[in-house]
């Protein structure tokens, strides 16, 4: 009686490796697609918090803090803030950073959005 | 010459025969199981990235004709399909710019993004430059799998609105399928 050779289980467990690990590769895309998903959604959330204060009047400007938007629930974990300085010391230009931050696989991640508004800029 | 029994003997016994049967439908059915999970996580994936996609491009050419429209115009037709500006579409009228980038004096691209009136899954982006106008002329399919799409305008006297508010769902493919939402708002900054 002839059993299989050593070649031969080789050659099978190398095939069976192959095969699963093609499906491995395809697996690993998973999380990539979901953070680049959630990646445009918090930066449509922080274009969206830029565009309002563009529409808000200087000199009500807000003072910051966390943001508010239904948005927010789509992330996972998703968490927004909002800061305003005076830009380099002058009260007539503020430095303004919307931040939208949320769990990502390898742990938290975050879209960062700065831009300066000035009194005599495009702000009503 | 056959030596008939011993010749005979070494055909398969019923034992072997079911054996490698029961083998090759285990395998058959592993593999089948592997190939449909993949494909469908395929599909899973496509339909997602396809989604975002979509409305990526949708929200940003919305912030990129609005901030350089002068109004929300009412009513258009392209290509015979008559687009009204509503909660399903909004059609942007822009000036049109000559091979410098410079303003031509009172002549007008228009740019339609929502909607087809016809076929509400069908998410599109027309710009019809006008005669003489270097914008590049569009139209796009950017997703036949539009959920749901809805624009609000600050004013409802078209003509004096400023601001555009707009949400767009994108659903795509599959049992388990990819979806993105994305909301924004743009401001006709040339009004």
């Amino acid at each position: 009686m002839k059993g299989f050779s050593l070649v031969e289980i080789i050659i099978a467990m190398a095939l069976l490796l192959v095969t699963i690990s093609v499906f491995g590769v395809a697996v690993n895309t998973l999380p990539l697609t979901k953070s680049a998903r959630n990646q445009n959604i918090a930066y449509h959330i922080a274009e969206k918090k830029l565009e309002e204060l563009r529409n808000t009047p200087f000199a009500i400007l807000p003072p910051g803090g966390s943001l508010t938007d239904p948005d927010l629930a789509i992330l996972p974990g998703g968490t927004g803030n909002l800061t305003l300085q005076d830009y380099q010391g002058s009260s007539e230009i503020k430095a303004v950073h919307v931040t939208v931050t949320w769990d990502d696989y390898s742990g938290p991640r975050s879209v960062v959005l700065d831009t300066l508004i000035s009194q005599i800029g495009l702000n009503p | 010459m056959k030596t008939g029994a011993s010749e005979r003997l070494s055909g398969f016994t019923l034992a072997e025969v079911a054996v490698v049967v029961l083998l090759m439908a285990l395998i058959i059915s592993v593999g089948a199981g592997v190939l449909i999970y993949n494909n469908r996580f395929y599909e899973t994936q496509s339909g997602e990235i396809f989604s975002v996609n979509a409305t990526r491009e949708a929200a940003d050419r919305i912030n990129e004709y609005g901030r350089q429209a002068t109004d929300v115009e009412s009513a258009y037709t392209y290509s015979s399909i008559s687009y009204l500006t509503g909660s399903q579409t909004v059609i942007f009228r822009v000036p049109s710019l000559d091979i410098n980038n410079a303003i031509i004096p009172s002549s007008y691209d228009y740019v339609i993004i929502g909607a087809n009136p016809n076929d509400a899954s069908r998410l599109e982006l027309i710009v019809n430059p006008a005669a003489g106008s270097s914008r590049p002329a569009r139209n796009l399919l950017l997703s036949d799998k539009l959920t749901t799409v809805n624009f609000v305008y600050d004013n409802s006297d078209l003509a004096l609105a400023r601001r555009v508010d707009y949400t767009i769902h994108v659903t795509d493919a599959g049992r388990s399928p990819g979806q993105e939402q994305i909301s924004g708002s743009v401001t006709l900054r040339n009004k």
